[in-house]
Protein backbone atom coordinates (compact mmCIF):
# COMPACT_ATOMS: atom_id res chain seq x y z
CA UNK A 1 0.00 0.00 0.00
CA UNK A 2 0.96 3.39 -0.93
CA UNK A 3 0.67 6.31 1.14
CA UNK A 4 -0.86 9.02 -0.75
CA UNK A 5 0.14 12.82 1.59
CA UNK A 6 -2.23 15.22 -0.07
CA UNK A 7 -1.60 19.00 -0.39
CA UNK A 8 -4.16 20.70 1.24
CA UNK A 9 -2.72 19.67 4.38
CA UNK A 10 -3.34 23.64 5.84
CA UNK A 11 -7.19 22.47 6.16
CA UNK A 12 -6.85 19.22 7.73
CA UNK A 13 -3.35 19.97 9.88
CA UNK A 14 -2.99 19.75 13.37
CA UNK A 15 -0.91 22.76 15.06
CA UNK A 16 1.80 23.95 13.62
CA UNK A 17 4.75 22.26 15.24
CA UNK A 18 6.66 25.29 17.38
CA UNK A 19 9.93 23.14 18.49
CA UNK A 20 10.27 19.70 18.49
CA UNK A 21 13.44 17.37 18.57
CA UNK A 22 14.23 14.90 15.61
CA UNK A 23 15.93 11.90 15.22
CA UNK A 24 17.27 10.82 11.66
CA UNK A 25 18.72 7.46 12.65
CA UNK A 26 20.50 7.32 9.23
CA UNK A 27 20.82 11.24 8.83
CA UNK A 28 20.68 13.39 5.78
CA UNK A 29 21.38 11.93 2.34
CA UNK A 30 25.38 13.22 1.83
CA UNK A 31 25.53 14.23 5.39
CA UNK A 32 24.92 11.00 7.39
CA UNK A 33 26.47 12.58 10.63
CA UNK A 34 23.65 15.05 11.04
CA UNK A 35 21.65 12.68 13.17
CA UNK A 36 19.78 14.87 15.66
CA UNK A 37 17.90 17.93 14.98
CA UNK A 38 15.96 20.72 16.94
CA UNK A 39 12.90 21.86 14.63
CA UNK A 40 11.38 25.22 15.06
CA UNK A 41 8.98 27.66 13.97
CA UNK A 42 9.95 31.39 13.05
CA UNK A 43 7.49 33.65 14.52
CA UNK A 44 6.09 36.03 11.78
CA UNK A 45 4.13 33.13 10.12
CA UNK A 46 6.14 32.49 7.45
CA UNK A 47 6.14 29.22 5.91
CA UNK A 48 9.59 28.69 6.85
CA UNK A 49 11.20 26.92 9.90
CA UNK A 50 14.71 26.29 10.94
CA UNK A 51 15.93 22.91 11.52
CA UNK A 52 19.40 22.59 13.44
CA UNK A 53 21.50 19.82 13.78
CA UNK A 54 22.42 18.78 17.63
CA UNK A 55 26.70 18.83 18.84
CA UNK A 56 29.51 20.36 17.24
CA UNK A 57 29.38 22.43 14.08
CA UNK A 58 25.73 22.54 13.83
CA UNK A 59 24.42 23.11 11.19
CA UNK A 60 21.04 25.56 10.74
CA UNK A 61 18.70 24.38 7.40
CA UNK A 62 15.69 26.07 6.32
CA UNK A 63 13.02 23.99 6.13
CA UNK A 64 9.05 23.85 5.11
CA UNK A 65 6.36 21.94 4.15
CA UNK A 66 5.97 21.41 0.94
CA UNK A 67 2.64 21.83 0.61
CA UNK A 68 2.26 25.15 2.08
CA UNK A 69 4.77 26.36 -0.90
CA UNK A 70 3.62 24.32 -3.79
CA UNK A 71 -0.26 24.27 -4.56
CA UNK A 72 -1.49 20.85 -5.14
CA UNK A 73 2.20 18.84 -3.48
CA UNK A 74 1.18 15.40 -3.33
CA UNK A 75 4.01 12.90 -3.07
CA UNK A 76 4.03 9.13 -3.17
CA UNK A 77 5.79 7.11 0.08
CA UNK A 78 7.53 3.61 -0.50
CA UNK A 79 5.87 1.05 2.52
CA UNK A 80 9.93 0.34 2.65
CA UNK A 81 10.74 3.58 3.83
CA UNK A 82 6.86 4.84 6.19
CA UNK A 83 6.72 0.92 7.84
CA UNK A 84 9.91 1.40 9.63
CA UNK A 85 9.11 4.90 10.72
CA UNK A 86 5.50 3.73 12.41
CA UNK A 87 3.80 5.80 9.87
CA UNK A 88 0.52 4.02 8.47
CA UNK A 89 -1.57 6.86 7.12
CA UNK A 90 -0.98 10.74 5.96
CA UNK A 91 -1.88 12.10 8.92
CA UNK A 92 1.29 10.47 11.04
CA UNK A 93 3.24 12.10 8.91
CA UNK A 94 5.36 15.76 9.02
CA UNK A 95 6.78 16.13 5.71
CA UNK A 96 9.21 18.78 5.57
CA UNK A 97 11.11 19.78 2.57
CA UNK A 98 14.74 21.51 2.77
CA UNK A 99 15.14 25.09 1.34
CA UNK A 100 18.32 26.20 0.01
CA UNK A 101 19.09 30.17 -0.31
CA UNK A 102 21.63 29.84 -3.06
CA UNK A 103 21.89 33.83 -2.88
CA UNK A 104 19.87 36.86 -0.71
CA UNK A 105 20.61 39.84 -3.75
CA UNK A 106 19.45 39.05 -6.23
CA UNK A 107 17.36 36.44 -4.67
CA UNK A 108 17.95 32.64 -5.88
CA UNK A 109 16.04 30.36 -3.30
CA UNK A 110 14.73 26.71 -4.18
CA UNK A 111 13.08 23.67 -1.99
CA UNK A 112 13.84 20.00 -2.45
CA UNK A 113 10.46 18.65 -3.19
CA UNK A 114 12.25 15.26 -4.06
CA UNK A 115 13.90 14.06 -1.16
CA UNK A 116 11.91 15.23 1.89
CA UNK A 117 12.07 14.56 5.23
CA UNK A 118 9.30 12.08 6.62
CA UNK A 119 8.99 12.29 10.28
CA UNK A 120 6.38 10.60 12.74
CA UNK A 121 4.55 13.39 14.19
CA UNK A 122 4.16 11.59 17.45
CA UNK A 123 7.47 10.23 17.89
CA UNK A 124 10.22 12.15 16.50
CA UNK A 125 12.23 9.99 14.46
CA UNK A 126 11.97 9.94 10.41
CA UNK A 127 14.31 9.66 7.34
CA UNK A 128 14.98 11.46 4.27
CA UNK A 129 13.45 9.62 1.50
CA UNK A 130 13.04 9.60 -2.08
CA UNK A 131 9.12 10.02 -3.14
CA UNK A 132 8.12 6.96 -5.54
CA UNK A 133 6.87 10.06 -7.83
CA UNK A 134 10.24 11.59 -8.68
CA UNK A 135 9.77 12.77 -12.03
CA UNK A 136 6.82 15.01 -10.96
CA UNK A 137 8.85 16.72 -9.05
CA UNK A 138 12.42 18.53 -8.90
CA UNK A 139 15.14 18.63 -6.33
CA UNK A 140 15.55 22.81 -7.06
CA UNK A 141 12.23 23.63 -7.42
CA UNK A 142 12.73 27.71 -7.63
CA UNK A 143 10.69 29.77 -5.03
CA UNK A 144 12.03 32.86 -6.03
CA UNK A 145 15.12 33.55 -8.46
CA UNK A 146 15.52 37.21 -9.76
CA UNK A 147 18.48 36.72 -11.42
CA UNK A 148 19.17 37.88 -14.52
CA UNK A 149 18.60 35.66 -17.30
CA UNK A 150 22.00 34.59 -18.53
CA UNK A 151 22.45 35.46 -22.60
CA UNK A 152 21.95 31.68 -23.60
CA UNK A 153 18.44 31.69 -22.36
CA UNK A 154 17.56 34.88 -23.77
CA UNK A 155 19.29 33.93 -26.78
CA UNK A 156 16.91 30.58 -26.78
CA UNK A 157 13.92 32.56 -25.87
CA UNK A 158 14.79 34.92 -28.42
CA UNK A 159 15.04 31.89 -31.89
CA UNK A 160 12.21 30.68 -33.15
CA UNK B 1 36.34 -2.07 -10.10
CA UNK B 2 35.49 -5.54 -9.87
CA UNK B 3 32.98 -6.49 -12.94
CA UNK B 4 31.25 -9.70 -12.75
CA UNK B 5 29.35 -11.95 -15.65
CA UNK B 6 25.65 -13.08 -14.40
CA UNK B 7 22.52 -14.02 -15.86
CA UNK B 8 19.30 -13.28 -15.21
CA UNK B 9 18.00 -14.25 -11.92
CA UNK B 10 21.51 -14.75 -11.14
CA UNK B 11 23.00 -12.45 -7.88
CA UNK B 12 26.13 -11.39 -6.50
CA UNK B 13 26.27 -10.92 -2.76
CA UNK B 14 28.22 -8.28 -0.82
CA UNK B 15 29.17 -8.77 2.44
CA UNK B 16 26.85 -11.13 4.32
CA UNK B 17 23.83 -8.78 4.28
CA UNK B 18 23.65 -6.88 0.51
CA UNK B 19 22.52 -8.89 -2.17
CA UNK B 20 21.90 -7.81 -5.97
CA UNK B 21 19.85 -9.93 -8.10
CA UNK B 22 19.55 -9.63 -11.88
CA UNK B 23 15.90 -9.75 -12.46
CA UNK B 24 15.33 -8.99 -15.65
CA UNK B 25 17.64 -8.16 -18.88
CA UNK B 26 15.65 -6.31 -21.48
CA UNK B 27 17.03 -4.43 -24.86
CA UNK B 28 19.20 -2.02 -23.30
CA UNK B 29 17.82 -2.29 -19.74
CA UNK B 30 18.64 -4.50 -16.99
CA UNK B 31 16.48 -4.80 -13.65
CA UNK B 32 18.43 -5.52 -10.76
CA UNK B 33 16.68 -5.97 -7.33
CA UNK B 34 18.97 -5.47 -4.12
CA UNK B 35 18.41 -6.76 -0.82
CA UNK B 36 19.94 -4.41 1.81
CA UNK B 37 19.78 -3.62 5.38
CA UNK B 38 17.48 -0.67 6.57
CA UNK B 39 21.13 1.57 7.63
CA UNK B 40 22.06 1.07 3.79
CA UNK B 41 19.53 2.81 1.58
CA UNK B 42 19.52 2.35 -2.33
CA UNK B 43 19.31 5.34 -4.72
CA UNK B 44 19.62 5.35 -8.20
CA UNK B 45 23.10 7.64 -8.82
CA UNK B 46 21.73 10.36 -10.13
CA UNK B 47 19.21 10.67 -8.11
CA UNK B 48 21.62 10.77 -4.67
CA UNK B 49 24.02 13.03 -6.33
CA UNK B 50 21.15 15.39 -7.03
CA UNK B 51 19.59 15.14 -3.59
CA UNK B 52 23.56 15.20 -1.97
CA UNK B 53 24.15 18.33 -3.69
CA UNK B 54 21.02 20.20 -3.09
CA UNK B 55 21.39 18.84 0.33
CA UNK B 56 24.66 20.28 0.84
CA UNK B 57 24.06 23.73 -0.85
CA UNK B 58 21.24 24.19 1.70
CA UNK B 59 23.80 23.16 4.31
CA UNK B 60 26.26 25.96 3.22
CA UNK B 61 23.71 28.79 3.21
CA UNK B 62 22.18 28.14 6.27
CA UNK B 63 19.51 30.32 7.32
CA UNK B 64 21.46 33.24 7.64
CA UNK B 65 19.33 36.06 5.96
CA UNK B 66 16.06 34.15 5.89
CA UNK B 67 14.29 37.34 7.19
CA UNK B 68 14.63 39.31 3.93
CA UNK B 69 13.37 36.13 1.91
CA UNK B 70 10.39 37.38 -0.17
CA UNK B 71 8.59 34.34 -1.47
CA UNK B 72 5.87 35.93 -4.14
CA UNK B 73 3.40 33.33 -3.56
CA UNK B 74 2.18 29.45 -4.22
CA UNK B 75 3.47 28.61 -7.44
Amino acid sequence: MKILLDAPQSDTQSEPVVSMKLHLPFGLIGLRQLTHFELESLQDGMPFQTLRSMGEDAIEFVVAEGSMLVDSYTIVLRDEDTEPLGIRSPEDALILNIVAIHSHDPQHVTVNLVGPLVVNRSTGIGSQVIISNSSDYSSEHVLVDERAPSPAENSSQESP
Amino acid sequence: MLVLSRREGESIMIGDSIEVCITRIEHDAVKIGVIAPREMPVFRDEVYRRIRESNLAAARSGAAGLAQIVIPKKS
